[in-house]
């Protein structure tokens, strides 16, 4: 019996936390259970009432009392899923960005047994994805691989998925952004069999304000730089 | 003139706050000796710059100034270190503390209308 636990972590969501959440997929192939599990990372405008008004038994929230940023809220996740023995873990973001029939494409490479962490790429196909955001992916796909000497073509993407080998081994020690190169690491850190599969983004106002923009690029390499330099 | 007077004042302020916590009982004896010599030292060395020389000859620069300016850049290089090292590791460990919370009160929505008098689950 396998189980799949979809991690979403959410700061100040409420406006779409809910149509996010009643989007998932019912079903998933090859998976019998499905978890839902919310980080609420110490939101302010009621995004965990809006949470516990969908009506989704499969729904977990876990509360972050203060918050702690976009790593700190996915290894809450993941830590979670560790500890109720999952299977599969997906990262989903909370925003609408992502097409839900897209779990089930980062998953099959895991249930076929030809990978152990897959993320899901908007690079391979980025039709409609702004030039600018394009521009500043690549900027930190090749400033990751310069750090951790490892080549993938999204490396900030927040859909992805894990198997039971890498839920037990990555470790999630950055806490915000450049968490998302802190997996990078971590796959190539544990030697993951990885792979990339195609997904496409929805790009909407709401989602392109609350994502990462070209400054936060900046700061996501200082981050990295400093953690670097402090031996994380 | 001017820097002698506020190396003198500065030298002056630190030890008076060495004593200071020396009496409330937070420094050792050791402590308020190795600082009271370090600041007593600053306090006197601008009065006679010239010996700074001999030192700096030794570490291999051309004056006790540049020697001076090189220790002091250095030293405030390491305690940035240190403290961004420092919040680093406080910021992680409340980040472990805020998802042992977490965790320990996870919450299942809708069981918890079935059952409104239950205890969240998990």
């Amino acid at each position: 019996m396998a189980s799949a636990f979809i991690v979403i972590p959410a700061f100040n969501e409420a406006k779409v936390i809910g149509a996010t959440l009643v989007a998932l997929p019912r079903t998933l192939g090859g998976i019998d259970e499905i978890r839902v599990v919310v980080v609420d990372d110490g939101s302010t405008d009621g995004t965990a009432d809006e949470v516990r008004r969908v009506a989704d038994e499969r729904v977990v929230l876990l509360r972050h009392s203060l918050n702690r940023g976009l790593g700190g809220a996915l290894g809450t996740g993941l830590a979670y899923a560790k500890r109720e023995g999952a299977d599969y873990v997906v990262t989903y973001d909370a925003d609408g960005q992502h097409a839900p029939e897209d779990i089930d494409r980062v998953l099959e490479p895991l249930r076929a047994g030809a990978a152990e962490a897959v993320v899901g790429s908007r690079l391979i196909d980025p039709t409609g994805m702004p030039w600018y955001r394009i521009f500043g992916n690549w900027g930190l796909n090749f400033m990751t691989w310069l750090l951790f000497g490892m080549w993938t073509s999204d490396s900030q993407s927040g859909l992805r998925a894990f198997g039971r080998r890498a839920i037990d081994t990555i470790d999630v020690r950055m806490d915000r952004m450049e968490v998302s190169s802190e997996f990078i690491k971590e796959i190539r850190r544990h030697r993951l069999k990885f792979a990339e599969a195609p997904i496409r983004a929805i790009y909407t106002d709401y989602s392109l304000e609350k994502g990462q923009s070209n400054w936060n690029a900046f700061n996501i390499l200082l981050r990295l730089f400093m953690h670097g330099l402090l031996g994380d | 003139m001017i820097l002698k007077i506020l190396t003198v004042l500065f030298a002056l302020f630190a030890i008076a706050r060495v004593v200071v916590r020396y009496r409330r009982g937070g420094t050792l004896t050791a402590e308020i000796l190795f600082w009271g010599c370090i600041w007593a030292g600053l306090g006197a060395v601008v009065f006679v710059p010239q010996k700074t020389d001999h030192f700096a000859r030794f570490i291999g620069v051309s004056s006790g100034f540049n020697a001076l300016t090189f220790i002091a850049i250095a030293g405030l290089l390491f305690a940035v270190y240190r403290l961004f090292a420092r919040v680093a590791t406080l910021q992680r460990d409340l980040t472990k503390l805020v998802r042992l919370l977490a965790i320990e009160n996870a919450e299942r929505p809708v069981e918890a209308r079935a059952q409104p008098s239950a205890a969240p689950a998990e």
